[in-house]
């Protein structure tokens, strides 16, 4: 392993796999998503429709104020849980407590969880929401506003400013500082268009589920998700372009 | 077509979602437009780029410590 991910995987020890056969990807921990995946097979579907089958009656009994029933289920999704704040904040203390409060959090709303999306689908998305609400109250330059961050034309309708590509990502160190860039860049957002990238990445809705959700017309839930990539690729550029 | 309307459609471009005549529209703009060919393909970077920011992974993690299931326990007693 190359030092940089040696350094990069301190701290993320106890997610190595307990059994390489439960490892579904080929990869590190915690630098996923630049591996290729596995296609899940048929016994991996069932053992999932067992878990959820599982999960909707702990969830029933943690409702009535069975504190057994939700320790169950932290035990269950807390490691999920905890991957994603880790892979999002990159750092063991802030995964924790980010981890701490959205189980506590999912705690609280466990009433208002209806079952449209799965229970761990449901707590990917309220982690990620704490984690970039966390890696916003880390910045440190002040924020821009949103209409600045939209690209502007001359009124013959050119671009007023010329538009230069990414820079090549070299290597794994370079990929993993991207995803720390593009991570704090997404927390930047003003939080309607982050939600609705949350909506999209995480709970992997489709633009008609995703305006059911926001209760908005589904032109609009468009609209909204092309100003959030394009506001997105100005905060990247000035990190990641090429100097023009 | 200006640079503008190709920004405005850009996602219907990417969509598939317009006609084959102002595809070629389309098309034919970014023959012409070095900044919007490299607009474009920023675009799709930066797609690409929140994908991989936050997708959840399938990967099965171990478990968490003992003394975070036990802080979430008792912070939930507490409340
Ligand atoms: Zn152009």
């Amino acid at each position: 392993m190359p030092r940089s991910a040696r350094r990069f995987l301190v701290g993320v020890s106890f997610f190595v796999p307990l059994h390489p056969a439960e490892a579904s990807t080929d990869e590190y921990p915690g630098i996923r998503g630049f591996s290729v995946r596995r296609a899940g097979d048929k016994s991996a579907l069932v053992t999932e429709g067992l878990a959820a089958d599982a999960d909707a009656a702990l969830i029933a009994e943690a409702r009535t104020g069975c504190p057994r029933a939700f320790e169950q289920l932290v035990r269950r999704h807390a490691p999920r849980v905890h991957r994603q704040a880790l892979w999002i904040l990159r750092n063991e203390a802030d995964a924790a407590d980010v981890t701490q409060e959205a189980l506590v959090k999912a705690h609280q709303k466990l009433d208002s969880f209806r079952g449209e999306a799965k229970f761990s689908t449901w707590l990917q998305r309220i982690v990620t929401n704490l984690a970039l609400m966390k890696l916003r109250s880390q910045r440190r330059r002040p924020e821009a506003s949103f209409e600045e961050l939209l690209p502007t034309f001359h009124e013959d309708g050119h671009h007023t400013r010329s538009v230069s590509p990414f820079k090549e990502c070299a290597d794994l160190e370079e990929q993993v500082a991207r995803r720390d860039v593009v991570c704090r860049a997404i927390a930047q957002l003003p939080a309607n268009y982050q939600e609705i990238l949350v909506l999209r990445c995480v709970q992997e809705l489709d633009t008609q589920e995703t305006a059911d959700f926001l209760k908005i017309s589904t032109n609009a839930a468009k609209l909204r998700l092309h100003r959030a990539h394009q506001a997105l690729r100005t905060l990247l550029a000035a990190e990641l372009g090429v100097d023009p | 077509m200006t640079c503008r309307e190709f920004i405005e459609f850009l996602d219907r471009y990417l969509g598939d979602e317009l006609s084959p005549a102002e595809r070629a529209q389309f098309d034919r703009h970014l023959g012409v437009c070095p900044d919007c060919t490299n607009y474009l393909a920023t675009y799709q970077e930066t797609v690409e780029l929140e994908q991989k920011a936050l997708a959840p992974d399938d990967a099965v993690p171990a478990d968490v410590p003992e003394d975070l299931v036990r802080a979430i326990m008792s912070t939930i007693a507490q409340k």
